[in-house]
């Protein structure tokens, strides 16, 4: 965890935003808030290099931000952030996305090389985003970056497995999107009835 | 001589639950269950939803007794009508509408009133005309409404198809027995932004205020916005009024990682067109967002029709003084 890097922006009358630099130090970050319980804080919403902080009144978010630090820097000392391992999850995958292809020239690799990275790589669970399932997952490996499409499909199929940037995706339902599709997986991501409804957790 | 006093006999009591005590004739443009939303849950990418028009919510609650974060019906656009199967109180705020409520048993239509309480008896039928001003009404039934919440709220979240499902011709609706107070007397209504009209919108800058160039900033402030028809309960999109405004100029250029977001995050994204998020917005997005409305003027884009002008002004936020 590096609080060196750390910005800390107003984000509208009760919220901040802090700036964290990178994923791993945005996931430390919200792992020590929530360990710490910052006073009146009503949620916490780590993502890709951030973490926002949203208060229950502008009292309480005027008062973390008088000295941000000295409340990341109480209590416990920092633990790496744990990988929990019991929490394995192996989707099977469909490697027939339409835009594979191009994954494998923007790559430099052949299709079939493509699809044996993508399974070898070990994912992360790093945050929910943009719909309820639809969680961003992370690997070490940065074999596969890639741009997200300069057109968004208004039309992704549920179940499609997209790559954008250093994240891997996958849709939990038919939505608009831009990601870069490489296959399809029938396992089910999203259902309310389960408990829990989400079949993956960040971590 | 003395006036003539009519006095009303008391509303009969309800009926008790289980059994349904208006049925939907007409849902109009869309009618939603909503409440006060859901928290909490953005770990697994669960928007907030809830009322686009808090206030107005609560105040229909209020009217008819009810907790202020019950369940309602809310409508866009009016144009929607309820059959009573047994005796039943409402109140309707928000949009402009006439309602009307019409029965065998009436000689002639009676006009309710926004804003206050009125019954709507076995047999009656309650329409509403189209909106003339504003987009949703809620409409709050004594008792509130008997629905499984879903992920703790029984909101409809357009974006994620989450909750109950909307309302349409031939729902049923039961009501609960969850009465806190009395009815209450009648309020005036909240006020309601008019068609090619400019509306001041206070708006909290940043965070991302320096992804923009001043002279860009500038645009964003100086710039008369107008509504267009591309809003819904996930985010209202604007358009400068005049094809020759200044761009909203970006210093920065590359994309931005995903970050959190909040009702009332006003994104601009690469086609310079400000997209305000409402109750139904993404947990995370990935453009730069250059100021958030201030709580309490959240509820104008919930009102605004299209063709609404918006002017932002900015806001120091501790100190509820505009900045100049």
């Amino acid at each position: 965890m590096n609080l060196d890097v750390l910005t800390f922006n107003r984000y509208g009358l009760r919220n901040v935003l802090i700036d964290c630099g990178s994923l791993e130090n945005a996931l430390s970050i919200h792992a020590r808030l929530a360990t710490v319980e910052v006073a009146g804080a009503i949620e916490l919403i780590p993502a890709a290099q951030t973490v926002l902080i949203r208060f229950a009144s502008q009292k309480y978010c005027r008062r973390f931000l008088k000295n941000p630090l000295s409340v990341l820097e109480s209590g416990a000392p920092a633990t790496p952030t744990k990988v929990n391992t019991d929490a394995e999850r192996v989707i099977e995958v469909l490697y027939d996305g339409e835009d594979l292809a191009e994954v494998a020239e923007l790559a430099g690799l052949s299709q079939e090389a493509v699809i044996a990275q993508h399974t070898s790589m070990e994912y992360r669970v790093a945050f929910a985003g943009f719909a309820p399932g639809f969680f961003y997952l992370h690997s070490e490996d940065r074999t596969l970056d890639v741009p997200r499409r300069t057109n968004p499909r208004t039309k992704v199929p549920a179940g499609s497995v997209g790559l954008a940037g250093e994240f891997s995706g996958i849709y939990p339902r038919t939505s608009p999107g831009g990601w870069q599709l490489i296959g399809r997986t029938a396992d089910p991501l999203w259902d309310i009835h389960q408990d829990p409804p989400a079949l993956l957790a960040p971590g | 001589m003395r006036e003539l006093v009519e006095i009303r006999p008391p509303a009969p009591p309800q009926k008790k639950t289980g059994e349904t005590a208006l049925t939907v004739e007409n849902a109009g443009a869309e009618l939603l269950f909503q409440d006060s939303g859901r928290r909490g849950l953005t770990h697994w990418g669960v928007s907030p939803s809830g009322y686009s028009d808090r206030e107005a919510a609560r105040e229909a609650n209020r009217l008819v007794g009810n907790h202020i974060s019950a369940t309602v019906l809310e409508s866009l656009m009016g144009g929607f009508s309820l059959v009573a199967h047994h005796d039943t109180v409402l109140a309707v705020t928000g949009a402009r509408i006439d309602l009307t409520i019409s029965g065998a048993d009436l000689n002639q239509p009676l006009a309710a009133k926004l804003n206050q309480v009125f019954a709507l008896r076995t047999g009656q039928k309650l329409t509403a005309s189209f909106a003339h001003a504003g987009l949703r009404s809620y409409i709050a039934v004594r008792g509130g409404f008997a629905i499984e919440k879903v992920a703790e709220s029984c909101s409809t979240d357009t974006l994620a198809s989450l909750g109950p499902e909307p309302l349409a011709k031939g729902s049923e609706l039961v009501l609960a027995d969850d009465v806190e107070l009395s009815v209450s007397s009648p309020s005036v209504p909240l006020p309601i932004p008019q068609v090619g009209k400019t509306v001041n919108v206070r708006v909290i800058p940043g965070p991302r205020d320096d992804w923009f160039t001043e002279a860009g900033q500038a645009a964003f402030y100086e710039t008369n916005w107008r509504v267009t028809t591309e809003s819904n309960r996930i985010g209202v999109r604007l358009e400068a009024e005049d094809d020759n405004a200044p761009v909203i100029e970006r210093k920065l250029s590359h994309e931005l990682p995903s970050e959190g977001m909040i009702s009332g995050s006003i994104q601009v994204p690469p086609s310079g067109q400000p997209v305000v998020f409402m109750t139904d917005h993404p947990v995370t997005g990935g453009y730069p967002v250059i100021a958030t409305v201030h709580p309490e003027d959240l509820r104008i884009f919930a009102q605004s029709q299209p063709g609404t002008l918006i002017k932002f002004t900015k806001l120091f936020p501790d100190s509820g003084v505009p900045l100049a």
